[in-house]
């Protein structure tokens, strides 16, 4: 991390920028304030359910690409959901919508698993492919029949405001939906260690033609996998609808997603490790538009940094094993 | 409208969005030939589609530009190859990282230097049937490098490192030099791509202008067979299918431009999906090499 820090001040200081008066913006703008604080919690988590959306189906062997269209494709089902529930008491309401959010995300995988198991077809391009397909689709539903009228940006109307998560500590944007990433968590800590499903995801991860001897389904036990997985991605879709925008917008943060990925490899591939290292990428995106607005550090900057440092923990990883 | 020059027009624009498609598969196949799948290619495009306009326009040379891109994408792929052939880092999770890396510095580089000025440059001129010297270059890049991989002693050695890396050493071949080379031209060609995106068509960058081609290029590798002059046939077909979305939506059929800008995805998946299953890889593709 230091190498990765070194490395970016060194980028900084060559373009006539203070990295410390960088960095220490980032600081401030992420951890360094009760705003943010309830910035940095509020994007851990869609990059922790989409780390989870990652790890499950990684586990087993399946490497799922595509959590930013199944976050995509479950914000779109979330906002549908709350704008058609009617007049439902909030208490069945926004489980009802989340549980949409969640079968759209596995509805997103369906198209991969058939191309992985009737054809043969690496799961890594149709799911990459689906997130293209996915973020097209919604950009052209929010300038399209979706949009609200008279409203300039590719919006749609509000969500009726009981199916809005409630804040926790008003005004901040800090919403009830920040412990469903950590219940998720832990939960597939539980399945991963406790339950014969998770074993045999695991017993598949290290050969699955081992597993294939001890007479487990492999397919079946990947697709339950992945459907969870890609069903946790369209949770994350729910919560930025539900929780912060409020609104289904073509402008949703692209990128968490494949940072989700980044996170899932920090915490290698353990679901609780994976909390703290979503808090840290959280962090360093939330920091990083504090960074643009205050030292005039494009936030792309933040994108270098976060890939560097993880590259190079897993290079440091590499040099320690070896030494041993 | 719809008429002829509708499709003189398609016909020319094919040509040159399958230019960049058709350099980074090229390049591509030379590293998956020698059993490194590179996924970085579409951060690498971007980094060398901000970069070789920048710099194009600094020194006022299109060619300073290109050879800019070439280099900081070979420097970018070092890095990568440097972790995935001497740590045995998992390449799919490394492309991925390299992905980022690379378009959060095009992305940077955008923001700081260029959003403000906001000014296209001169691209290359026509050369021959209203083509540019990158048209044909990709051409001629694609044929030498069929026939290097296919008939020359380079070439076998190349891909004996990515069939059967083991015997490969037995027989005097250095495998992990053959590898970084290989997977430093694909990370070469990827940024010549990257150069071909802004400097060979409208001389302007804008973020996710790759818009998925780096994505494409790795499936006309597959679609392919790993084989270069196949390649260019692949890469002409992923050409029409974003020349056809593009010219569509300048004719002003009633379609949303968001269905149109989904053709090649779409086209892509239809591919994939009848070619893939007899589709066979360099048998060491993905897999580390210790000597023993």
């Amino acid at each position: 991390m230091g190498i990765a820090l070194g490395l970016s001040a060194a980028l900084l200081l060559l373009i006539g920028i203070n990295p410390i008066l960088a960095f220490s913006a980032v600081f401030s703008g992420s951890i360094g304030t009760p705003h943010g604080i309830s910035e940095t919690l509020i994007k851990t988590t869609p990059l922790l359910l989409t780390a989870l959306a990652f790890t499950l189906p990684y586990r087993a062997g399946f490497m799922n690409i595509g959590g930013e269209g199944q976050l995509f494709m479950g914000a779109l089902a979330a906002f549908l959901t709350s704008v058609l529930v009617g007049d439902l008491p909030s208490a069945v309401a926004i489980p009802l919508i989340f549980l949409t959010a969640f079968l759209a995300g596995l509805i997103w995988i369906i198209l991969p698993l058939i191309f992985k198991f009737k054809a043969g077809v690496s799961e890594i391009f149709i799911t990459v492919i689906l997130n293209f397909i996915a973020i097209l689709f919604i950009g052209y539903l929010t300038v399209g029949p979706l949009k609200a009228p008279g409203n300039p940006n590719p919006e749609t109307v509000s969500i009726p405001i009981f199916t809005e998560l409630p804040k926790l500590f008003p005004p901040l944007r800090l919403h009830a939906g920040v412990f469903i990433p950590i219940i998720a968590a832990f939960l597939i800590y539980i399945l991963f260690s406790r339950t014969s499903i998770g074993y045999k995801i695991r017993v598949i991860g290290l050969s699955s033609r081992s597993a294939t001897y001890a007479g487990i389904k492999v397919s079946k036990v990947v697709v339950i996998a992945t459907f969870i997985g890609a069903g946790l991605a369209g949770l994350a879709g729910a919560g930025e609808v539900l929780g912060i925008h409020h609104f289904l917008t073509g402008r949703l943060p692209v990128g968490l997603g494949y940072t989700g990925i980044l996170v899932a490899v920090l915490g290698r591939f353990n679901p609780i490790s994976q909390i703290p290292a979503s808090i840290f990428f959280a962090a360093w995106l939330v920091g990083g538009e504090t960074m643009q607005r205050m030292a005039g550090v494009p936030y792309g900057m933040i994108f270098i940094i976060i890939s560097l440092i993880t590259f190079l923990i897993l290079a440091t990883e590499r040099i320690m094993e070896s030494w041993r | 409208m719809i008429d002829i020059s509708f499709f003189v027009g398609l016909g020319s624009a094919t040509f040159v969005m399958a230019t960049p498609i058709l350099f980074a598969a090229t390049g591509e196949i030379y590293g998956e030939r020698a059993g490194v799948l590179n996924l970085g290619i579409e951060g690498l495009m971007a980094a060398g589609a901000f970069l070789s306009l920048w710099t194009a326009l600094i020194t006022g040379s299109l060619w300073i530009g290109v050879l800019a891109a070439i280099f900081s994408c070979i420097l970018l792929t070092a890095f990568m190859a440097f972790l995935v052939i001497k740590f045995n880092i998992n390449q799919i999770i490394s492309g991925l990282l390299l992905v980022m890396l690379g378009e959060g510095i095009s992305l940077f580089g955008y923001k700081m230097f260029y959003s403000d000025m906001l000014v296209g440059i001169n691209t290359f001129n026509p050369i021959l049937f209203g083509q540019n010297i990158l048209v044909y270059l990709a051409l001629i890049s694609a044929f030498v490098a069929g026939i290097i991989l296919f008939k020359t002693t380079l070439g076998l050695k190349i891909r004996g490192v990515g069939e059967n890396p083991r015997a490969a050493d037995s027989l005097g071949i250095d495998v992990y030099r053959t590898r970084y080379l290989s997977v430093l031209f694909g990370g070469g060609m990827a940024g010549l791509a990257g150069a071909s995106l802004t400097l060979g068509t409208i001389g302007l960058f804008s973020g996710g202008m790759v818009a998925g081609r780096g994505w494409i290029a790795i499936i006309v590798v597959i679609l392919s067979r790993w084989n270069p002059f196949i390649a260019i046939g692949g890469s002409l077909l992923f050409g029409l299918s974003y020349a056809l979305g593009a010219n569509l939506m300048a004719s002003g059929v009633p379609i949303p431009y968001h269905f149109l800008l989904m053709l090649p995805y779409i086209s892509a998946m239809i591919a994939i999906g009848l070619v893939f299953k007899r589709a066979r890889g360099p048998a060491s593709l993905l897999l580390p090499y210790r000597r023993e």
